[in-house]
């Protein structure tokens, strides 16, 4: 008997601790983590910003929404690679993505159809494009800055 | 009685007999011989597998236990392990965190980044 106020309170911690069975497995990337979010949720944790920024948030989800399963498979692979690299390493590419937003819009296509042959590239291939003549006819001495940058954070190490 | 010598003789035999008795003292068998022989007794009739249980728990103090059970079930409350806990991960729930996310997401979609 005198065992009786322990068990309740292993019974307690237990049923506090482990009594929320998952009702189904919840993925871990953030992707997945905001499309499961419920829309009263979402309402809640967005009401609160500026109406212009609020506009753009819901904007971005519904984006989101629409994209398909494989689309969204990939976007949390980049998501993941994104998260392993440093802070310092995940400022830059925000920076970056800032700077190329920054250029006229030809120039912003340019850049963007480069970045997706880089990406493809090997290291050596990367280093190769970059110092070659043809990268210099194409691109002026900001965007190669720009292109440098990129490789840089793809070459970057993992945490 | 005062004409029987063999008379006589059984009566002093008798009463000598009687003072003996009178003047013997049992010896106290005390409570702890009592319980003894009651635990016996009682031992007797159960099974050999409750006199491990007894002697292992006649070894065992719990006092230190108790103060250690309790800690471990606050810490079970205060941190209840990863696996079990639905809640965990959850979306972010800050405005400002949910919005740098949603930047993020949109930045990646154009700036593919992590190895091929």
């Amino acid at each position: 008997m005198r065992l009786l106020p322990l068990a309740a309170l292993f019974t307690l911690a237990f049923s506090l601790s482990f009594g929320q069975a998952p009702s189904a497995p919840r993925s871990n990337n953030a992707v997945e983590r905001l499309r499961a979010m419920p829309p009263d949720e979402r309402r809640k944790a967005l009401e609160k910003l500026p109406p212009d920024r609020r506009k753009q948030a819901e904007a971005r989800m519904e984006e989101l929404d629409r994209m398909s399963p494989e689309e969204r498979g990939e976007l949390a692979r980049r998501y993941d690679s994104f998260q392993r690299l440093s802070a310092a390493d995940q400022e830059k590419a925000r920076k970056l993505f800032r700077d190329l937003n920054d250029l006229p819009g030809d120039r912003r296509e340019a850049l963007r159809l480069a970045i997706g042959h880089i990406h493809e590239m090997s290291s050596a291939e990367r280093t190769g494009f970059l110092g070659s003549a043809e990268a210099r006819s194409r691109y002026n001495r900001k965007e190669r800055t720009l292109l440098q940058d990129y490789v840089a954070l793809l070459e970057a190490p993992s945490r | 009685m005062e004409h029987c010598a063999a008379c006589q003789e059984l009566r002093s035999a008798q009463r000598l007999v009687w003072d003996s008795l009178d003047s013997w003292e049992a010896s106290d068998t005390g409570w702890e011989f009592n319980q003894r022989l009651q635990e016996r007794l009682r031992q007797e009739g159960r099974p050999a597998w409750m006199d491990s249980v007894s002697t292992w728990r006649e070894g065992i103090s719990w006092k230190p236990a108790v103060p250690l059970a309790a800690a471990l079930a606050l810490w079970l409350m205060v941190f209840p392990p990863n696996g079990f806990n639905s809640s965990k991960p959850s979306a972010p729930q800050q405005p400002d965190q949910l919005e740098k996310v949603l930047e993020d997401v949109q930045m990646l979609q154009q700036l593919p980044l992590g190895r091929r």
